[in-house]
């Protein structure tokens, strides 16, 4: 266990590198010169040019460049934003509460909806009921989550108005509040990964059904709701686990939408924004931060896993 | 198949079906409901949205159809040399793909957009690097398997060329679970391309895409939400053709999941 722990995380190191030489390259390989995308291309006055791109260490070799820009980033210090002249990690910083709520949020909304529907499907012995979920849950996965969210806004805050447009308070300063706010959003993040938990849910289940340990469970004489809590489900929901942790993972990207439909001053709202501004260093420093934040809680999943089940603890 | 068959039909005939051209502003007609002149209804310029929804379906085929067969053709001859090679050169590839993995999906697409140019093309591309890894991987777990058959071995023994024994022996052996995962792909492939048009960052106006009248659409709401409603339909329907198909087609190809459902 030790041994695969120290393995999975010096494996970590040649892959966070990889991400830091493809986002440092990042700035290098926009079309264009650095220096007169910051001063903007009305200027062209080669002074100040010339100017910008010492400040930047345009001018010196690409390796010490990088070497720099490492050495800074490793410090903490991810640079300053072109546009609004503040240091980016304060951006940051200000940004990342909003995008980890509504991943978080996300998160326990689809285990909420996914873990029974899931094993509804699994346990029944109805193959309409079976194909039908299988139906709902392949719909869930098919729906774009811009357009879920445009409508979640028409028919629940314009026409119902159950829910506030565009309000989102902080988390400690009025819960409830927060709560409410976060909830379309986290829904509309939600809805197509309840559904892929919810397949695996079911296809774990099915598989599990007629393990020996399940049949000796039944002819102890447990009641059927016994059987699927105490035994099917605890060994079912193993894998389940690993794709939940996948699923956190990829909502920390997809919430790049999301947080758009919902104007959602998150991470992935500021990197589109970056794009638009072309105020590349804070979109270098956004996919810096989504892209290791996503390798780590992939890390952390895959510990959950080999925690969970012993046949990898053990081998 | 029937949704997919209407949808890729749809797409095909877009210039005969199409009631007006896909640009045509019809400035006294803005935001027309549903009826007999417009089928759909109009948008904020007065474009009839049942054709504009037949060429963004044009679109996002083709997007999706070129960024699949692009990962496709790259990914499996990376997986099938990989698997079929082994050693260092398994190592190095898998590795690399390990890297692409490394990035969320959407934000890879993204950065590939921001540094090639939005437009369709890049689109295509940016989606297709996206899949690379996924197909690598769908082609070498069975060549890792395949290559140690007999018949493959018996090809090696008469001398035949690496080349020659992937195309003629590996390949046919491997198609099925790539073909599989290709279908499944093309439905996140047109989900990804309304996502990337959605942003901004994909087919850019006034050409049709889905994701793009969605976009524009939920910013008059309030005053009609057909033009978000409709393209946004259009979407579900079309990935729902391709899961369907996809699901139905594991299900059929994979023995095991057929077991699964005799014995449940």
């Amino acid at each position: 266990m030790q041994r695969y722990v120290a393995q999975r995380l010096l494996l970590l190191i040649p892959v966070l590198f990889v991400i830091s030489v493809v986002v440092f390259s990042l700035m290098h390989l926009i079309p264009g010169d650095p220096a007169q995308v910051i001063l903007g291309f009305e200027n062209t006055d080669p002074a100040q040019l010339a100017a910008v791109r010492r400040d930047l260490g345009l001018d010196r070799p690409v390796y010490v460049q990088y070497g720099r820009w490492l050495g800074r980033v490793l410090s903490g210090n991810l640079g300053t934003s072109v546009r609004t002249g503040r240091p980016i990690g304060a951006l940051i910083l200000e940004a990342l509460p909003f995008t980890l709520e509504l991943a978080i949020y996300a998160v326990v909304l689809a285990i909420l909806i996914a873990v029974p529907v899931g094993t509804l499907a699994g346990t029944t012995s109805s193959r309409l009921a079976d194909g039908t979920m299988q139906t709902l849950t392949l719909l869930g996965l098919s729906l774009p989550a811009f357009w879920v969210g445009a409508m979640f806004i028409l028919l629940f805050s314009v026409h119902l108005r159950w829910f506030p447009v565009l309000t989102f308070p902080a988390l400690l300063d009025a819960p409830l509040a927060n709560l409410r706010g976060f909830f379309l959003p986290a829904l509309t993040l939600a809805v197509p990964n309840a559904a892929a938990i919810a397949r695996m849910v079911r296809a774990s289940l099915v598989s599990v059904r007629r393990e020996e340990y399940v049949k000796v469970a039944r002819a102890k004489g447990l009641s059927e709701s016994l059987v699927v809590r105490r035994h099917m489900l605890k060994n079912a929901l193993i894998p389940v686990v690993t794709l939940i942790g996948i699923v956190a993972g990829y909502l920390l990207g997809g919430s790049i939408v999301v947080e758009q439909v919902f104007a959602i001053p998150g991470v992935g709202r500021m990197g589109l924004q970056a794009i638009v501004q072309r105020d590349y260093p804070v979109l270098q420093a956004v996919v810096l931060i989504v892209t290791a934040l996503f390798v780590l809680v992939n890390l952390l999943v895959d510990l959950i896993y080999v925690f969970l089940d012993p046949r990898i603890r053990y081998a | 198949m029937i949704v997919l068959l209407l949808v890729a039909g749809v797409a095909v005939l877009a210039p005969l079906l199409a009631t007006y051209p896909a640009t045509e502003m019809h400035a006294i007609d803005r935001f027309a409901p549903p009826g007999t002149t417009y089928l759909l209804g109009t948008d904020f310029f007065g474009r009839d949205l049942f054709s504009r929804i037949l060429y963004g379906y044009r679109t996002s085929l083709l997007v999706a159809v070129l960024s699949v067969a692009f990962a496709l053709v790259i990914g499996s001859v990376f997986g099938v040399v990989a698997g079929y090679t082994g050693g260092a050169v398994d190592s190095a590839v898998m590795r690399t793909m390990d890297i692409l993995f490394a990035f969320p999906v959407l934000l890879l697409a993204i950065t590939v957009v921001v540094i090639l140019g939005a437009g369709l093309f890049t689109t295509v591309l940016a989606i297709g690097i996206v899949y690379v890894p996924i197909f690598a991987r769908t082609a070498r777990g069975p060549t890792l398997v395949v290559r140690e058959h007999a018949y493959v071995e018996a090809a090696k023994a008469i001398g035949l060329r690496s080349f020659r024994i992937i195309r003629r022996h590996i390949l046919p052996n491997v198609s099925t679970p790539i073909f599989v995962q290709a279908t499944i792909n093309l439905a996140t492939a047109i989900l990804f391309e309304s996502a990337l048009s959605f942003l901004g960052l994909g087919t850019q106006p006034p050409y049709p895409s889905l994701g793009l009248m969605v976009s524009e659409g939920r910013n008059y709401l309030e005053l009609s939400p057909w033009p978000a409603v409709f393209p946004g339909l259009a979407i579900v329907l079309a990935v729902l053709g391709f899961n369907l198909v996809g699901d139905a087609l594991q299900e059929i190809l994979d023995p095991r999941l057929r077991q699964t459902w005799s014995a449940a």
